[in-house]
């Protein structure tokens, strides 16, 4: 086995995945490789520290922290407002740009003047 | 190992929408949940705010699980995800993975191998890989599905996240073996 073989099956080797013939050659190699060796002892070194990592309990306020969270919108209020606001201004732009393009025939006008009321009685009441 | 244990019924219900029910998910998931973020961050405030980043966005997101399918691997995905994208965030924001005024002789901080922060200096994609290996002892198969990849990707992943921690902390491991 060379080097270069032996760091395909480094990762198999470490976490002890491998068949027993191969860990048998794997370990050969080893016995006779020392910058090889070394570089397994340091991989298992890593892997040990990781794999030895206590387990941590949460707080247990942890919970009604998680369940508040999901009561505020996607995003927090000020992206909500954002969205409302947008949402708004959709509106009254759509509105604004549907009464552009009424034709100015289509909105009703009185077809004849008002009558112009008669104010002659009262102006004679006042003495002008 | 803490793979937790689901609840199916509260979990069905809370997926409709059943505020209580979630509550029990999250209880069911807290502390596989923030033994991953903890495992992410290093730091224990850290931890609760990616916890809660976490179980908010699986209940966002509760209504696209397809129940016919196992639960834990579809929620490893929403967790992955959500933590790649947290580590991401902060490292564009700080520059560092960890901040460093927190870094010094902060009390919940682990034992000082460096260890903790070479692992928080790694890619996220490697940092989640790692976690979920030895958090979980799962397999390259069921982490290459939970992160959406190909089962080399995690291979490589993970032998390059082993090499450059190796190499970073080269006394310290020799003083553990």
């Amino acid at each position: 086995m060379t080097c270069d073989e032996w760091r395909a099956f480094l990762q198999d080797y470490v976490d002890g995945g491998l068949s027993e013939p191969a860990k048998v050659m794997i370990d050969r190699h080893l016995s006779e490789c020392a910058p090889c060796f070394d570089d397994a002892r340091a991989h298992r070194g890593v892997q040990n520290w990781l794999s030895s990592r206590p387990e941590l309990e949460p707080p247990a306020s942890l919970v009604d922290r998680v369940m508040e969270s999901t009561r505020r919108p996607v995003g927090g209020w000020r992206r909500e407002l954002i969205r409302i606001a947008a949402a708004a201004m959709f509106v009254a732009g759509l509105a604004a740009g549907t009464l552009a393009f009424v034709p100015l025939e289509r909105i009703e006008k009185p077809s004849v003047g008002l009558p112009k009321p008669d104010v002659g009685p009262l102006l004679r009441i006042a003495g002008w | 190992m803490v793979t937790p244990e689901i609840p199916i019924e509260a979990l069905r219900r809370a997926r409709l929408g059943d505020r209580a029910a979630f509550r029990v998910v999250v209880e069911a998931l807290l502390k596989f949940t923030y033994n991953l973020a903890y495992r992410m961050s290093h730091h224990a405030a850290d931890a609760e705010d990616l916890t809660q980043e976490i179980l908010m966005r699986l209940f966002q997101n509760l209504e696209r699980y397809d129940p016919t399918q196992p639960f834990l691997p579809w929620f490893r995905t929403v967790a992955a995800n959500c933590t790649i994208n947290w580590r991401s965030r902060r490292s564009n924001r700080r520059g560092t993975s960890l901040d460093p005024a927190r870094a010094p002789g902060v009390e919940d901080r682990e034992p000082d191998t460096g260890l903790p922060q070479a692992i928080a200096d790694l890619p996220p994609e490697y940092q989640v890989c790692l976690t979920l290996k030895y958090l979980e002892d799962l397999g390259v198969q069921e982490i290459a599905e939970a992160m959406k990849v190909p089962v080399g990707t995690v291979k490589t992943w993970l032998f390059r996240a082993r090499e450059i921690l190796k190499d970073r902390l080269k006394p310290p491991v020799e003083r553990i073996l």
